[in-house]
């Protein structure tokens, strides 16, 4: 509930009057005091959240995300060859490998966006091509070149998205500006979309995963990618935080410093082929030549080049 | 009270009162006569005097208009800026006075009407003197440039745009653009908004200083002028009714066309700035510059069949400085990445807090009609 109450101490006078709207507050005075504006507010969203807050009680599958036996052919090339991977609730898993390993094809599969050739896709229980709308109703994905509604602007999108996923809008209000906040992009809610950087669209579709309540089932193509420093170190703590609280996390990404530092596990994919899985130091078993994760990758997908 | 009535007196008025008297001085009207080699004659005309000069010595003198009429339509003119000025004082850095502009300016142009038609009123009255009313249209632009426009401009793009713009780093160094790119981004929006007022006007046939200073006011110099000539034509009947009709209509026309040509420089320079802040997509900025430049194109024409866009100096070519400014700026963002901090930053939570949140007014009324709904159900 702190979170709650600080997350509405933020807010600015057009955001507080559009909560105390959908709190139905009675507001009979034509000019008020902010801070108790803001206390008015505080003492109903207590009663609104008086039998605690909803998503807290949620939980996810035992397996969030679940790949079995996965081929995908484009005409006679193999993307990926018969890939296995199972992400629990609170981990993150690494899916590491050079350019055209089959890590996005992977995750265009998981998505639903392509459907395989062979093998299966679950996502927190639900068969991706049996029950398309239910796996993807738990999971946000981000492309690795991400596109967005150019037309809308980010706070409509916003909106949009969490009027789509059915967020009660109390909810969607505050988790806007929570993530907003976390995500600098307070001064862009007027922009269009077509109009934003690489940067700040994915900003922008990170906020549209997180305006929906957690927990998460998360797929993110290399999500670090494009955002600046600050963003980027937003982003791995956020990942961290979310994953203690009980989302599973799928990342691919070839920058090996930010799987190292976020990923409990990896996957490491050539040319379609899984060559090694496990933690940092089943891996380093595996690999007795290699001393980092660097070396490790560089063992599994060809050797290390001689100096 | 007293005490707060002192200190505004020492502090707002006689600043404001000084800059009026500063313009009122101007001058804003100019013509010139070069009839043959041997004679010729300049006459510029501000709102209190007017200078004249045939190559001999040269006169100076109060302008034909009493001058306790003059102070009285200065301050019925200045008055709406004024008001303005004071109130864009006790505004909050939240409160949008664009609204206020708005209004300011509409009551700013019919004061202006309304003094400039006040002659009809007086018995015998006379518009004898056409150049002060060109001054008293020169006046009111400037004024409410300089109080109403930038200000307000200044106000709303300083809220999003940051304070200094930084180069990017993408792409490889220039000097031009570190230079503009340290320009403070609140000088962007006067720059636009004296490139939209004054610069497209200055290319003419015959170079004439009244093409540089026009301004909102234009439309009515042809209005202005068609009720000179009627005066006239009432009084002496030395010319056909008719022919003076048509090019009466002519100016008229002309000055519609001026309204648009003024409406598009205007939205064109602040769509380029809600462009640079990221509010509308490209394409959009885009359409509105090619459109003002569809516009001045028909101008030209219109003007070179005769159309005269009310102005002293003859044929008259817009040259669209404001549509390159503009161009020019759009295709360069990037180059020039607007980054920094904006005037957006919040203020420590323990000031917001003593802040005063004005409710909707339709909210007020909402919450006070179920209020006593709710007491008469009970």
């Amino acid at each position: 509930m702190n979170s709650v109450k600080s997350i509405v101490e933020r807010m600015d006078s057009d955001e507080l009057i559009r909560l105390a709207r959908q709190l139905n507050v009675s507001l009979t005075e034509r000019k008020m005091k902010r801070g108790l504006l803001v206390e008015t507010i505080q003492g109903e969203l207590e009663e609104y959240y008086r039998e605690g807050i909803p998503w807290k009680k949620t939980r996810l599958s035992d397996l969030a995300i679940q790949i079995s036996g996965l081929t995908k052919k484009f005409g006679k090339t193999v993307a990926v060859r018969g890939l296995n991977l199972a992400v629990r609730p609170g981990q993150i898993v690494g899916l590491v490998g050079p350019n055209g390993a089959g890590k996005t094809t992977t995750l265009r599969i998981l998505a639903g966006i392509i459907r395989p050739t062979e093998g299966t896709v679950q996502v927190n229980g639900f068969d991706m091509n049996v029950h398309p709308l239910k796996a993807k109703q738990r999971l946000g994905y981000i492309p690795e070149r991400p596109t967005c509604y150019p037309n809308l602007k980010v706070r409509e999108y916003l909106t949009f998205i969490a009027k789509i996923y059915r967020v009660p809008p109390i909810d969607a209000t505050l988790r806007m500006k929570e993530y907003v906040d976390l995500f600098q992009l307070n001064g862009l809610l007027n922009a269009y979309i077509g109009t934003l950087s690489k940067g700040n669209l994915q900003r922008t579709l990170l906020v549209g995963i997180f305006v929906r309540p957690p927990p998460y089932i998360l797929a993110l193509d290399e999500p670090i990618y494009g955002l600046d420093p600050r963003g980027a170190w937003n982003l791995k703590l956020l990942l961290k935080k979310l994953r203690d609280e009980g989302s599973a996390i799928l990342v691919s990404t070839h920058i090996l410093e930010v799987a190292e530092g976020i990923c409990d596990r990896f996957i490491i994919m050539n040319e379609g082929d899984v060559v090694g899985k496990g933690t940092l130091e089943e891996l380093l078993e595996q690999t007795p030549n290699a001393h980092t994760i660097e070396e490790i990758f560089l063992e599994l997908t060809g050797g290390i080049p001689d100096a | 009270m007293l005490a707060r009535v002192g200190e505004e007196l020492r502090s707002f008025w006689p600043v404001q009162m000084f800059k009026i008297i500063i313009l009122a001085f101007i001058p804003y009207s100019i013509q010139f006569a070069f009839q043959s080699p041997s004679y010729f004659h300049v006459r510029l005309g501000s709102m209190f005097w007017t200078w004249y000069s045939t190559g001999m010595p040269v006169l100076t003198d109060l302008n034909s208009i009493n001058p306790w009429t003059a102070i009285t339509n200065l301050l019925v003119v200045a008055g709406p800026s004024l008001y303005f000025c004071y109130r864009l004082r006790a505004m909050s850095a939240e409160e949008s006075p664009s609204r206020l502009a708005a209004a300011t300016m509409v009551v700013s142009l019919i004061c202006l009407v309304l003094v400039s038609y006040s002659y009809w009123f007086v018995p015998g009255g006379w518009a004898s003197d056409s150049m002060y009313y060109q001054s008293l249209q020169g006046f009111v632009t400037v004024l409410l440039v300089l109080f109403v426009f930038i200000p307000t401009l200044q106000r709303v793009s300083s809220k999003r745009l940051p304070r200094r713009l930084t180069q990017s780093n993408k792409h490889t160094p220039n000097r031009l653009y570190s230079r503009i790119a340290g320009f403070a981004p609140r000088n962007i929006s006067k720059l636009m908004v004296l490139a939209a007022l004054i610069l497209p006007y200055g290319v003419g046939l015959f170079v004439d200083p009244n093409n540089f200073i026009l301004s909102f006011s234009s439309p009515l110099v042809g209005s202005t002028s068609i009720s000179y000539y009627y005066h006239y034509l009432l009084r002496t009947m030395d010319k056909p009714f008719s022919i003076a009709l048509f090019f009466q209509l002519g100016s008229m026309a002309a000055g519609f066309l001026m309204l648009g040509v003024l409406g598009l420089q205007v939205l064109f320079a602040h769509e380029t700035l809600r462009y640079l802040e990221d509010r509308i997509t490209q394409k959009r900025v885009t359409l509105v510059g090619v459109i003002l430049l569809v516009f001045l194109v028909l101008v030209s024409v219109l003007n070179g069949v005769g159309v005269n866009l009310g102005l002293a100096g003859g044929a008259f070519i817009p040259f669209p400085v404001s549509v390159f400014i503009g161009l020019w700026l759009i295709k360069k963002k990037d180059q020039l990445l607007l980054e920094g901090e904006t005037e957006l930053t919040r203020p420590e939570l323990s000031t917001l807090q003593e802040q005063e949140v004005i409710i909707p007014i339709i909210y007020v009324l909402e919450s006070r009609l179920k209020r006593r709904f709710r007491r008469y159900k009970s």
